[in-house]
């Protein structure tokens, strides 16, 4: 096989006025599979995300029924981190340099992980004839994915994201951050001490409490809801490592990290494999789970005219997604049942809600929907997988709930109200990737 | 407009037709953050700091960012009118700068 490419963009939907989605329920989400967790890596083979995203992948397979040799794509995230990768001219771990057959970059199956690098490693995937990569996490392999068994690239697709978070604090020795000038596109904004994607969100968040007349008290309530949510997910970090349950109280007494962005406003950097078993509609009726069909699936390429998004271009890009996401599907925003937005800084989520327009909400309206009943029980379910905040950083939570919700086996976090359609992607406002999920293909 | 300063469009990806315009200097406090926690090591020590983001007065959505200095943190007077100021960094670095006015 030649070497793997990045998906083109031919295969993404990032314009409006395409109409209905051609493979409009034509594509299922079948089979799950996830790894164990971690909040660092320990430098153990074992719990390599090489390790993980075998045992993410065979989970997948197993869940959905499917052999190995069924399996003829396979698309991933090669970049398995947003923080650090392993230092150049650090000898890998003795362990993992025997276990594993390595490929040309050092960092596969440790802080990356390619297409090759699995096919090396996995001989049971004897029969896998198409791969791709996508760029930036599992929402965008879930579009490409999506896309490529529309269009009859591949018919039973494993789907991998791998998270890696490796020793020492998440970002903060790497690259310009630790120097004492400002190299390369740094100098437009270490400089005055602009470092991190939390100060941009908190910045965006900023302009929109004092548009509309709200404040950092009002996320109390969607952070607790995420927190609770989270903590019904068995897959989760926190669910396994530290079930703390979250209240309004601890919220609003975190210190700062951007003010306004408190410490419970961000994620948590963990280490995990995820993988989605993928096929069309026709080969999932025969599989181990029902199908959780995709009725569209949308891309935002917003492009941001200065240093830092305004509320303007977040608003108008997140608009356009909705716009996007329901024209391609063929539904309204009151078909939704429940959405899974991304969430990884908690104060965005209300910018995806609102484009939306979910559970009747206009623009400056969802910390007012938070403030009602936003859980699982009620009726305008709110991010019902808990999302990043909930379960630690994955960008795969939100995906992994709407397939389970649509199937039926959400377990605990199974929301009240029948599990129709619902809506799940990220990540930032400043360019993401979509998907529209029914439990009919209709 | 644009900035910070690229090679082509930010809309359509052309080099043709960019060229540079000089501006007033003038602008407005748009809004801020207060950082307790940077990532960048040679800030850490100057924690808490404001950055507070300006919009230019020939577009407003042409933004650059600002400690403000002399300002304390968390008490940015959003909406004041600022003139820049070329400073030296630390590091040697000349970078605009925004002082209050009004």
């Amino acid at each position: 096989m030649s070497p793997t490419q990045n998906a083109p963009a031919s295969l993404y939907r990032t314009t409006e006025g395409l109409g209905v989605w051609e493979h409009r329920g034509k594509v299922a989400a079948v089979g799950i599979g996830h790894s164990p967790t971690a909040r660092r890596w320990d430098e153990r083979v074992e719990s390599s995300i090489g390790s993980w995203a075998i045992i993410a992948l065979r989970n997948a397979m197993e869940d959905a029924g499917v052999s190995p040799d069924q399996v003829d794509g396979l698309v991933i995230v090669p970049a398995a981190t947003t923080g650090d990768l392993w230092a150049p001219g650090n000898p890998l771990p003795e362990d993992f340099a025997k276990t594993y057959e390595p490929t040309d970059n050092i960092n596969d199956g440790i802080s990356s992980m390619s297409a090759e690098w699995i096919l090396k490693n996995m001989p049971e995937l004897s029969n896998v004839q198409f791969t791709m990569h996508a760029r930036t996490c599992m929402s965008d392999a879930v579009v490409v994915a999506a896309q490529a068994v529309g269009d009859g690239l591949t018919k039973t697709c494993l789907v991998l994201k791998t998270w890696n978070n490796l020793s020492g604090r998440y970002g903060h020795d790497a690259g310009s951050n630790a120097l004492d000038d400002a190299p390369g596109n740094s100098q437009w904004t270490n400089p005055w001490g602009w470092g991190a994607a939390a100060i941009t969100f908190a910045y965006l968040f900023d302009q929109y409490c004092r548009k509309y007349d709200k404040n950092h008290d009002m996320m109390a309530p969607f952070v607790v809801n995420e927190k609770r949510n989270g903590l019904l997910f068995p897959e989760g970090f926190w669910a396994q490592h530290r079930p703390e349950p979250l209240t309004v109280e601890d919220y609003l007494a975190a210190r700062w990290i951007a003010k306004p962005a408190n410490l419970f406003d961000c994620d948590l950097p963990i280490q995990i494999a995820v993988a989605y078993l993928f096929t069309t509609a026709d080969r999932a009726k025969d599989m181990k789970q029902p199908p959780a069909y995709i009725l569209n699936h949308a891309s935002d390429r917003t492009k941001v005219k200065s240093s830092v998004q305004t509320l303007d271009e977040c608003e108008q890009a997140t608009d356009s997604i909705g716009r996007k996401l329901y024209e391609g599907a063929g539904i309204t925003a009151s078909d939704l049942s429940f959405e899974n937005m991304y969430d990884g800084y908690t104060l965005f989520h209300q910018f995806h809600i609102e484009g939306l327009r979910y559970a009747g909400i206009e623009r400056g309206e969802a910390l007012d929907l938070y403030q009602t009943d936003i859980s699982i029980e009620g009726p305008n379910p709110v991010s019902p997988s808990g999302g990043n905040a909930g379960s630690g950083r994955t960008r795969t939570w939100m995906h992994t709930d709407c397939i389970q919700q649509l199937q039926g086996r959400a377990g605990a976090r199974q929301i009240k109200k029948k599990a129709e359609i619902g809506v799940s992607g990220g990540p930032t406002t400043t360019g993401g990737n979509f998907t529209v999920w029914s439990a009919t293909p209709d | 407009m644009q900035y910070p300063p690229e090679n082509v469009c930010f809309d359509c990806d052309s080099a043709s037709g960019l060229e540079w315009h000089e501006v007033s200097g003038r602008g407005t406090i748009n809004g801020y953050v207060v950082v307790h926690d940077s990532r960048l090591r040679m800030w850490v020590p100057q924690q808490p700091y404001n950055v507070a983001v300006i919009h230019i007065e020939e577009d407003h959505t042409i933004n650059f960012f600002s400690n403000l200095p002399g300002t304390k943190a968390d008490q940015v007077p959003v909406g004041s009118k600022v003139q820049v100021e070329f400073v030296e960094t630390q590091s040697g670095q000349k970078i605009p700068e925004w002082q209050i006015v009004s």
